[in-house]
């Protein structure tokens, strides 16, 4: 072995904890990078199976005899052609797969139709042929899956350069720290005759033994986590939402394409020489004298006021000089942090809203529920008692509410106002409470012990309160409302004649009765609402622009119980619940449609497969949100970690020095808390800026195209910075715990060979 | 009046075979105001000694007083305390802090005691050190006998009960060994401060006015040089 392999092997041997450290920082890049390429290789593959299976052909033909379909198959670059029927089961169609790497798919279809007698140009594709594009992508087959396929792996290898490079700082900070302790060691070498060109060899073949072990360990590991994410992802139930659990299994496989391990290996031991190239560059550039001595040529200004050392004193100004030793490697780190801090606020803000948005489209389209059941007919009796007791004792339910919509006329301050709809729900408590996201006007045992209704309306999400003359929470004020009621001949001539002028002629049949009469007949709801001029309220409520107004009155379960009603005019009603464990969704269906009551009696309405699905959709983005922040935190933190623990562990003769005049261990600790302090306020401070500058820009281009205003502020200055803060405490909880991790492994020696050390 | 004394001070290192005595049974007493050179072969253990005499390293058994406090009866707090008030500290490679300067390398202790260093204090001292114009300056920029003047500064500005020095000059040219053993023996005469001087060097040695000699842990002979 020469010279520079004898020396590298020597040290990679002698000083196991940098070699660790590198060989650990090289695997954490290599391990990441496998990740991201299996992931890629993963989607597409069961992308392409997914496809395949639904539409097996990168050519569908139109009308084609078995004759035409064997002449297409005979024709060059054609693979095979499977004669189907269509789905009207009347023609025959043929299902052209192209040989694989066809890049000129025109002239080779052109060709085959020819062969085959079809007058058909390529030019006729939707009329009597179709492309299967996602498929002919996916295989790389035609001019147009070339360019389709360059697109989608440019924003793929896009990103994948930002998270490269980002790899490139963990790789170069193991290097750049092992390097900073040998500076000395080099200058001897030097000082001793080696050339410049032997110390650069030295550092490389140190790199080339450390990336031996690191690279085919990184690999293992990201073959291995990306293995574990996607039987997560399998077991999650996520595949559910395109196809059934055991097509999924069939179907979705784990790829890891040895084409793309070697470009990560390639790629790590690329940057592993350029880390140690880069390296020993700036090792090199040092004069020997200068390294032996540790004596920088350059007279270097001492910044006697930092703003540290004014906030904490001489601990404050100990630590900020430590971190100014390697300005350009606090930087990096803090960066890094910056970018995974606000990733992380941009990535959970935009979940945040994401999941408020799908929620209120899920109100306002009526899907609060998993099911729900409605009246089967008109006029039907409804059970409710009954149905719910069902529901209730089954198990299998929860969220159990039920309502009423009632049509009347609202009545106060002695006018009669306009004829809509009230609608009268009842609600148990964990439906009342889900009714307004946990935080009710009133509680739900407080609303029950008052007998009252809660009113609110359709148009509160507007903000139609900003135009009352007052806003008084939970103002207590009498709801009068004219409701139909059916009378018979008997029951009408027993009213007062000014209650007959009330009543028209209503010749049906309801509920087995035949009613001769419908009646307006008052009734006086107490209720609790937000506002108090009960006028204003409601004429607002009318004169909503786009809005057509609609009344709730929400009361307890109990006060339905107590009444054993649901209003005076009950001829559509609901009971709607939730599933208490989803995976007994099938059995409980059944249940459902078997129990004889609630099928006789009842509709069911059943979204929960519909819900499912949206907020599987939501918890796919919000898995692929958390992996980036995961990745792009586990970068920066694996950096402050190996920068801090390296840092105490390389000053360790220092540190010792100032415990021997007299420092204590209290002292000690807090110093370094201001060192983790300044990571985490540098770059609390830096991602609250660029946070503030993102929400700005985003403002402007919302006001530009004029999404803002009509539903008040889409976007919020406040919550971001709250993650900021979150993720800021969260870095100095992490830097701290690492420094007083390495803080306690040193202390394991004695001050005497600590001190010994420097020597 | 003694101001230092130690009881059959042992310090062990390792178990069973591979115990090393680095220290085994040293009782000796130091007056105020003298200046005691330890010397001894390399692993004789003087540097232990000066560690265990400073509070840096506590002895497997045996007691130290320094001024009639037991010093290892404090707990690791306050010996640490002691150490910034009652020791000053010199290296053979000073370890100074590199990203403080001259000034504040010296008035590191007092800082880290609470207490606002003395101007006027600070200016004699560095003048005595001659350290004036270099005030300012980072360790990285000073040469060796600047550092070790630091180191000195560092050890004298707290006026401390007693100084321990390790090898001070040992890594220094003749030149610079003479200025620092000049300017350790003034501040021994003019401020009657209380030194132990760790040494290889015969003629530093005797500079001094007591010689202990230390071997295999052991006190072989202790004299007075008639200084």
């Amino acid at each position: 072995m020469n010279f520079s392999g004898f020396l590298a092997k020597r040290y990679v041997f002698t000083r196991k904890r940098h070699s660790i450290l590198t060989i650990c920082s090289i695997a954490t890049a290599l391990t990441l990078m496998t990740m991201f390429f299996n992931m890629f290789s993963t989607y597409t593959t069961c992308l392409r199976a997914y496809t395949y299976d639904k539409t097996p052909y990168h050519c569908l033909v139109y009308s084609v005899t078995e004759e035409q379909c064997r002449l297409m198959a005979e024709s060059e670059g054609i693979a095979s052609c499977t004669l189907v029927k269509d789905t009207e089961n009347r023609r025959y169609q043929a299902q052209i797969m192209l040989e694989e790497d066809v890049y000129k798919d025109k002239d080779i279809l052109e060709n085959a139709f020819k062969n085959a007698g079809l007058n058909i140009s390529y030019y006729d594709a939707g009329i009597f042929f179709e492309f299967n594009q996602t498929l002919m992508d996916l295989d790389m087959v035609g001019v147009t899956a070339h360019a389709n396929m360059a697109k989608t792996f440019a924003v793929f290898y896009i990103f994948l350069l930002f998270i490269i490079m980002m790899l490139r700082l963990v790789i170069d900070t193991a290097f750049e720290i092992s390097s900073a302790e040998r500076e000395r060691w080099f200058g001897v070498l030097r000082s001793i005759g080696a050339t410049t060109s032997q110390i650069s060899a030295v550092i490389a073949k140190e790199g080339l033994m450390l990336s031996a072990v690191g690279i085919p360990a990184g690999i293992l590991i990201g073959t291995a986590v990306s293995y574990g994410a996607y039987r997560m992802i399998m077991n999650s139930g996520l595949t559910d939402i395109f196809i059934s659990p055991e097509k999924a299994e069939q179907l979705f496989s784990f790829d890891a394409d040895p084409l793309f391990l070697l470009i990560s290996a390639v790629t790590g031991l690329v940057w592993v020489l350029l880390s140690a190239y880069g390296t020993g560059m700036r090792i090199i550039k040092t004069d020997p004298v200068s390294a032996i001595t540790r004596r920088k040529k350059t007279v270097k200004k001492v910044r006697r006021h930092t703003l540290l050392g004014f906030i904490f004193g001489w601990k404050g100004k100990l630590a900020s000089r430590n971190t100014n030793r390697e300005p350009m490697r606090f930087i990096i780190t803090t960066l890094s942090l910056t970018l995974s801090i606000v990733l992380f606020s941009s990535f959970s803000y935009i979940a945040e809203k994401l999941q408020d948005t799908v929620d209120t489209i899920l109100h306002d389209v009526g899907a609060r529920y998993e099911f729900m059941l409605n009246n089967s007919t008109f006029y039907s009796t409804p059970k409710f008692a009954e149905c719910v007791e069902i529901l209730e004792s089954s198990g299998y339910f929860k969220d159990i509410a039920t309502s009423t919509t009632n049509m009347g006329s609202y009545y106060t301050e002695g006018k009669e106002l306009y004829s809509e709809y009230v609608d009268i729900e009842y609600h148990n408590e964990e439906s009342y409470n889900n009714l307004f996201n946990g935080a009710p006007p009133i509680s739900y045992e407080e609303l029950s012990a008052s007998g009252k209704y809660l009113l609110i309306h359709n148009a509160d999400q507007y903000d139609t309160h900003k135009y009352a003359q007052e806003i008084v929470k939970l103002n207590d004020i009498p709801l009068h409302i004219y409701q139909p009621e059916f009378l018979s001949e008997n029951q009408y001539k027993a009213l007062s004649p000014e209650e007959q002028e009330k009543c028209y002629e209503f010749p049906e049949e309801i509920h087995g009765k035949r009613y001769r009469r419908m009646c307006k007949k008052l009734y006086s709801y107490p209720v609790y609402t937000t506002v108090s001029t009960e006028n204003t309220y409601l004429e607002v409520l009318y004169n909503y622009e786009d809005s057509s107004p609609l009344i709730f009155l929400i009361a307890p379960i109990s006060q339905y119980n107590v009444n054993n009603n649901y209003g005076p005019y009950d001829n559509n009603y609901s009971i709607m619940f939730n599933l208490t464990e989803p995976h007994k969704y099938h059995e409980a269906l059944e249940f459902l449609q078997n129990n004889e009551t609630i099928s006789e009696y009842t509709e069911l309405t059943d979204l929960f497969i519909f819900i499912t699905k949206i907020d599987s959709v939501v918890s796919l983005i919000k898995i692929i949100s958390g992996f980036i922040i995961a990745i792009v935190s586990l970068v920066a933190t694996v950096n402050m970690i190996n920068i801090i623990s390296t840092g105490i562990l390389n000053r360790q003769g220092e540190l010792a020095a100032m415990q021997c005049t007299g420092m204590t261990d209290r002292q000690l600790y807090a110093m370094t808390a201001v060192e983790c302090a300044q990571y985490a306020l540098t770059s609390g401070i830096d991602s609250m800026i660029l946070c503030i500058m993102i929400v700005f820009g985003t403002k402007q281009i919302l006001n530009i195209f004029e999404l803002q205003g009509d539903y008040g502020d889409l976007i919020s200055y406040t919550q971001p910075l709250i993650s900021v803060l979150i993720a800021s405490a969260v870095t100095f909880i992490i830097a701290f715990v690492t420094a007083y991790i390495s803080l306690s492994g040193m202390k394991k020696q004695s001050l005497t060979d600590r001190i010994r050390s420097v020597e | 009046m003694e101001l230092l004394k130690t009881e059959n001070l042992c310090k062990t290192y390792g178990k069973g075979e591979n115990e090393v005595k680095a220290l085994d049974n040293v009782s000796f007493t130091v007056p105020k105001g003298q200046m005691t050179a330890v010397i001894g072969p390399s692993g004789s253990g003087k540097s232990t000694l000066l560690h265990v005499l400073g509070g840096v390293d506590r002895p497997t058994s045996g007691k130290v007083f320094l001024d009639g406090q037991d010093v290892y009866a404090q707990n690791d707090h306050n010996l640490a305390i002691f150490r910034r008030r009652q020791v000053g500290l010199i290296y053979q490679f000073y370890n100074l802090i590199p990203v403080l300067n001259a000034e504040e390398n010296i008035t590191l202790p007092m800082i880290m005691d609470g207490r606002k260093p003395d101007p006027k204090q600070l200016d004699e001292l560095l003048t005595i050190l001659d350290l004036k114009e270099r005030r300012h300056h980072l360790p990285s920029q000073l040469s060796g006998g600047q550092q070790q003047r630091v180191s000195i500064g560092r050890a004298l500005f707290t006026s401390p009960g007693i100084i321990l020095a390790d090898e001070p000059t040992g890594n220094l040219d003749s030149r610079n060994s003479m200025e620092i053993m000049e300017l350790m023996r003034r501040t021994n005469r003019e401020l009657n401060r209380t030194m132990i001087i760790i040494t290889h060097d015969e003629n530093i040695a005797l500079q001094c006015d007591r010689i202990i000699t230390l071997s295999d842990g052991k006190i072989v002979s202790d004299k007075l040089t008639g200084r």
